[in-house]
């Protein structure tokens, strides 16, 4: 269980903050840094369970961002996680369930997919029902399931772009990746952060020029700024922009 | 559909052993051939349609600052690092010449075994770059179902030497049944956990079309900011969204319901990709395994036997 490291030139971003939850019962009896190997904090961290780590903000970034709320200790009601429970069982004892029917004589092809397929099914609810989606490609599918009350703005980033030659050009929210909302759903909370966002800045000015490379000439400074849309009671979208950061700061 | 797979050997009559009968029975009931044939070919077909359309994003990773590389869980476990330079481009025409061949039927379970774990590879660098989604995995877990089974006995183009395994595409086996019910009780639970995980995460409330109207405003699209402002209309659908997905487990129990169900679910994302942009495009081909191909065969069985020249008088 290895992370694989990734050079960042400016070294690691920082720290992440701490959501110290209520009530701690069996993870954070074997916690204390002494007793639990960081391998297994980490587990438990990209799978959602942290009661009290710091929740790893900027890794395993999912569609529906439920881990920078809470645990799903906490958020999945007890029969739910009872049947998770049961469902991991199953998943577990399943292969020791199938030694017992081949030593009884049942053919190995039907044993291995009869088998398989338990496993596969009690997975695939554990972590549906533990809303997980760290486990890819057996993901819970929590998507657009927050309720979002009437009325409440919706933010939409969007980058500019100043050429050497001095042009302002508007950067499609689709430069980087295929879903609009992906680039921004990764780096506008760490923009929003004074300490890290003129490294974010940086890799995603290189990341823009390396994309351009081919066809434009390069981009020297980048600027970013979120709309704000909201829905009036008449049904109007009504938009407003706000800046967020320009890099490197001289162009301002 | 009726189980026709007895228990093999001789199990004791333990509670265990039950249930192990009853889910055999159910899993490797025999379907006829065809329909994994078809599925074959449903896959191969979203695949090249993937290879089309989205691939291109895959090989743009190479452009984007490892920096922005978050492995997903599995990666992490397998030390997967960022995809590297030119391997995303190298393997474009290698999947698309096996996409091919599966979709042709030759070494069709060659083909789907690496076209699966090459997709699966493929998605994982897109989720590591950007968020997991959601639309994505089916696709890859059929390709290595159609890997275990014998997707190429039926349905393909005859190669000289593959004659002997080729299948009628009528008989029943057993073989068929269960990637058939895989992709089938798959797509009941994708939909019954996203119901799920609207009733923990939000409960009834959710049906009030808020939160439909916050995704549609954020998505942008023109048919999605005329839809957000008819706050009636988005109550309706969501509503029905919330309920059609948690009953959807229904259609495993009661295939009537499927003539409700599916062209629902089919109706329901292209409603979704033009009004929110959110395209489950190599997900629902696979609603189509719903179809049982049972009538048609016997339909053709029939045929046949009616064009089936009678015994000649002896001339004799």
């Amino acid at each position: 269980m290895c992370r694989p490291t990734i050079s960042h030139e400016d070294g690691e971003l920082p720290s992440s903050p701490t959501i110290r939850l209520p009530f701690l019962n069996f993870i954070s009896t074997v916690r204390g840094d002494s007793h639990i190997c960081p391998e297994l904090s980490w587990l438990v961290r990209c799978l959602g369970l942290d009661r009290q780590y710091s929740l790893d903000v900027h890794g395993y970034c999912t569609h529906t961002a439920l881990s920078l709320e809470t645990s799903r200790l906490d958020l999945v009601p007890l029969p739910a996680l009872l049947v998770a429970g049961l469902a991991l069982g199953v998943a577990a004892a399943t292969p020791v369930a199938a030694a017992g029917r081949l030593r009884r004589g049942e053919p190995l092809s039907r044993v291995a997919i009869s088998s398989g397929l338990m496993t596969f099914v009690a997975l695939q609810l554990a972590a549906g029902l533990l809303l997980l989606d760290a486990t890819w490609p057996l993901t819970g599918y929590p998507m657009y399931a927050p309720h979002i009350p009437g009325g409440a703005d919706v933010e939409v980033l969007l980058l500019e772009g100043t050429t050497i030659e001095g042009q302002q050009l508007a950067i499609p929210a689709e430069s980087l990746f295929a879903d609009p909302l992906d680039l921004q759903a990764r780096v506008l909370p760490l923009l929003r952060d004074p300490d890290v966002q003129a490294v974010v800045a940086k890799h995603l000015l290189q990341s823009l020029n390396r994309e351009r490379q081919a066809t434009a000439v390069p981009l020297v400074a980048l600027r970013g700024s979120v709309e704000r849309r909201s829905l009036t009671a008449g049904g109007e979208v009504v938009r407003a922009v706000e800046p967020v950061f320009v890099y490197p700061t001289e162009h301002r | 559909m009726t189980p026709t797979v007895p228990p093999a050997g001789s199990a004791p009559p333990g509670l265990l052993a039950r249930w192990w009968t009853t889910w055999d029975r159910w899993w490797l009931a025999p379907l006829p051939m065809v329909s994994l044939g078809l599925l074959r070919l449903v896959a191969f077909a979203t695949l090249l349609w993937y290879l089309g359309s989205e691939y291109a994003w895959v090989v743009r990773l190479e452009t984007v600052d490892p920096w922005f590389y978050r492995p997903i869980l599995v990666f992490h476990l397998l030390g997967v690092g960022p995809i590297p330079e030119g391997l995303a481009a190298a393997l474009r025409p290698a999947l698309v010449v096996c996409a091919i061949l599966g979709l042709l039927g030759i070494f069709a379970r060659c083909c789907a075994a690496l076209c699966g774990l090459a997709y699966l590879y493929s998605i994982g660098q897109v989720y590591s770059f950007t968020n997991v989604h959601h639309g994505d995995g089916l696709l890859g877990l059929v390709l290595l179902v159609l890997a275990l089974s014998p997707c190429g006995a039926t349905l393909a183009v005859p190669t000289p030497w593959s004659r002997s395994r080729r299948a009628d595409w009528r008989r029943e086996s057993t073989g068929a049944g269960w990637p058939i019910r895989f992709v089938r009780v798959q797509i009941a639970m994708v939909y019954f956990l996203a119901g799920y995980a609207k009733l923990v995460l939000s409960g009834p409330i959710w049906m009030d079309g808020t939160s439909l109207q916050h995704y549609l405003i954020l998505r942008g699209q023109p048919i999605g900011y005329w839809l957000a402002s008819q706050p009636l209309l988005c109550a309706a659908l969501s509503a029905t969204t919330f309920l059609w997905e948690l009953t959807f487990p229904l259609v495993l129990f009661w295939p009537r319901l499927r003539w409700a169900y599916v062209p629902t679910a089919i109706v329901f994302h292209l409603v979704s990709q033009h009004a929110l942009g959110v395209g489950f495009m190599y997900f629902w081909p696979f609603l189509l395994v719903y179809i049982d191909p049972g009538p048609l065969v016997r339909w053709w069985q029939a045929r046949g036997i009616r064009l089936a020249p009678g015994p000649r008088p002896s001339v004799s």
